[in-house]
């Protein structure tokens, strides 16, 4: 008896360390990637990618977690898409987001911090033009919905991260187009 | 934001300068200058463009920075095959003229090389034809000036109308960066016509220069069209500037007068891509 008890423990472990971990998935029309860049020295011009897609993983328990973005590089906006050749077609073309070579902008998580049950820094890598480096994002706000009634929890929140778009390979422009780049990933997930 | 940062200075300034300096040097070089190695230069020119517009790099290998590499190995090719051309016994003519051929059907093959990126990402047919497509045009195209390579004042104006004509779509398609490309090398085929009428002296363009200026104008079209917004039809219609200079031959003017009229016929064929690329544009430039 006491061994098919143990064998039913070992069985159920497994299943408990995965009940742990908690699966949310993007809502589209609540997930964006702002951008905002100098420039000529002038201004802080603002965009966003449309179409972001990915999953996070969280155990609150165990303060780990994982994170998957991707970004559909064609989907750039930056308020000037109501004529031919906008500046749009500009940032999506070779001599920015090269959205034809590389249709995906991706960031996946190595590492969470934590700070009480919330997530204060996500390091991972972001893959754009072909290059991959690491870059932090520093979460500024997580919260969650308890589930109500039909409808089930919800977390979201907002990541930003500063990057060099010259680290990417991005230089066209530079300096009158600044090189440093504020990302901000603003997103809302149900969970699975 | 210095002056070296001003796209006209990146895009036709510095290429026009440098290489109307190296030209004039190697122009002036003994034996070398009467190869056709000088347009070396119009290369120079566009490396130095591309510098200081977004740097030179070859990892990861993008379209782009293929479209460097090929220029690189071709400019190299050219080299050696002109200096061997004017080692050879003098009746070995023949066999050079048939390499026209051969360039031009590897420089299709390095076309469909570039864009292999972009090409993988469609399918079957589509895949097929869109590189058959890319390598017919890059060969037909190097194919037309290797035609003029033994007249160095028409492949220099082909090269002046072939790099405005490919600079003006690619800004009409929304890329600022095969602009100041396309520019660079008109800029500085530009200079090699300037350092033969100034310096009364022929520099024919030989597989150096025509390639020089042939191929990175078809793979700036092309990535115009695969990287931004350029309508296909434009890449044929580019074709008219080097095919319409050939029915042109002004023999009884002298070198300034000749380039000038060449010049400009090369301006005027090159209205008709622009045209197209304009109309698809709606005259709407970012």
């Amino acid at each position: 008896m006491k061994r098919i008890l143990a064998a039913f423990a070992c069985a159920a472990l497994p299943g408990a360390a995965l009940a742990a971990a908690e699966t949310f998935t993007f809502d589209p029309l609540h997930t964006f990637t702002y951008f905002t860049v100098e420039h000529f020295g002038l201004s802080n011009q603002f965009g966003r990618f449309n179409r972001n897609t990915g999953k996070v993983t969280l155990d609150r328990a165990a303060k780990t977690g994982t994170i998957e973005v991707t970004i559909d590089a064609a989907s750039i906006d930056t308020g000037d898409s109501g004529r031919t050749r906008s500046r749009d077609d500009v940032l999506r073309s070779g001599d920015f987001f090269n959205a034809a070579e590389f249709p995906r902008v991706t960031f996946k998580s190595t590492r969470f911090a934590f700070n009480g049950d919330a997530p204060s820094s996500i390091e991972g890598d972001l893959a754009l033009l072909g290059t991959t480096r690491p870059v932090t994002l520093a979460v500024e706000r997580f919260r969650c919905n308890p589930p109500q009634g039909t409808r089930k929890e919800r977390c979201g929140g907002n990541a930003t991260a500063r990057i060099k778009r010259s680290d990417y390979g991005m230089k066209y422009g530079i300096p009158s187009i600044g090189d440093e780049v504020t990302l901000m990933i603003v997103f809302e997930a149900d969970k699975d | 934001m210095s002056g070296l940062d001003h796209p006209a200075v990146q895009g036709g300034v510095v290429p026009l300068l440098l290489a109307l300096a190296i030209a004039a040097i190697m122009a002036a070089t003994g034996r070398v200058g009467r190869t056709p190695v000088a347009w070396v230069a119009v290369v120079a020119g566009y490396l130095a463009s591309t510098w200081l517009a977004a740097g030179i790099a070859f990892t990861p290998l993008t379209a782009g920075r293929k479209i460097v590499l090929v220029v690189l190995v071709a400019t190299i090719v050219g080299i050696a095959v002109d200096l061997a051309r004017d080692l050879a016994p003098a009746d070995s003519t023949a066999v050079w003229r048939r390499l026209d051929i051969p360039f031009a059907l590897i420089a299709g093959v390095a076309a469909a090389w570039t864009f292999l990126s972009i090409i993988r990402q469609r399918e079957g047919a589509q895949a097929a034809g869109l590189a058959i497509g890319l390598a017919v045009h890059a060969a037909t195209q190097c194919w037309l000036v290797m035609r003029s390579r033994h007249d160095g004042i028409r492949t220099g104006a082909i090269g002046v109308g072939l790099g405005v004509a490919t600079g003006v779509c690619a800004v009409l398609s929304a890329s600022v960066g095969f602009l100041m490309a396309g520019v660079a090398i008109g800029a500085g085929a530009g200079a090699l016509l300037l350092v033969q009428v100034l310096g009364r002296r022929h520099l024919p363009a030989g597989y150096t220069g025509s390639l020089a200026i042939a191929l990175p104008c078809a793979l700036f079209a092309q990535g115009s069209v695969l990287l931004a917004e350029m309508p296909w039809y434009v890449l044929p219609l580019l074709l008219v500037v080097p095919a319409g200079t050939a029915l042109v031959d002004p023999k009884r003017f002298r070198p300034m007068g000749r380039a000038s009229v060449l010049v400009g016929v090369t301006l005027v064929l090159a209205l008709v891509p622009i045209a197209a690329a304009w109309y698809a544009a709606r005259g709407s430039p970012p």
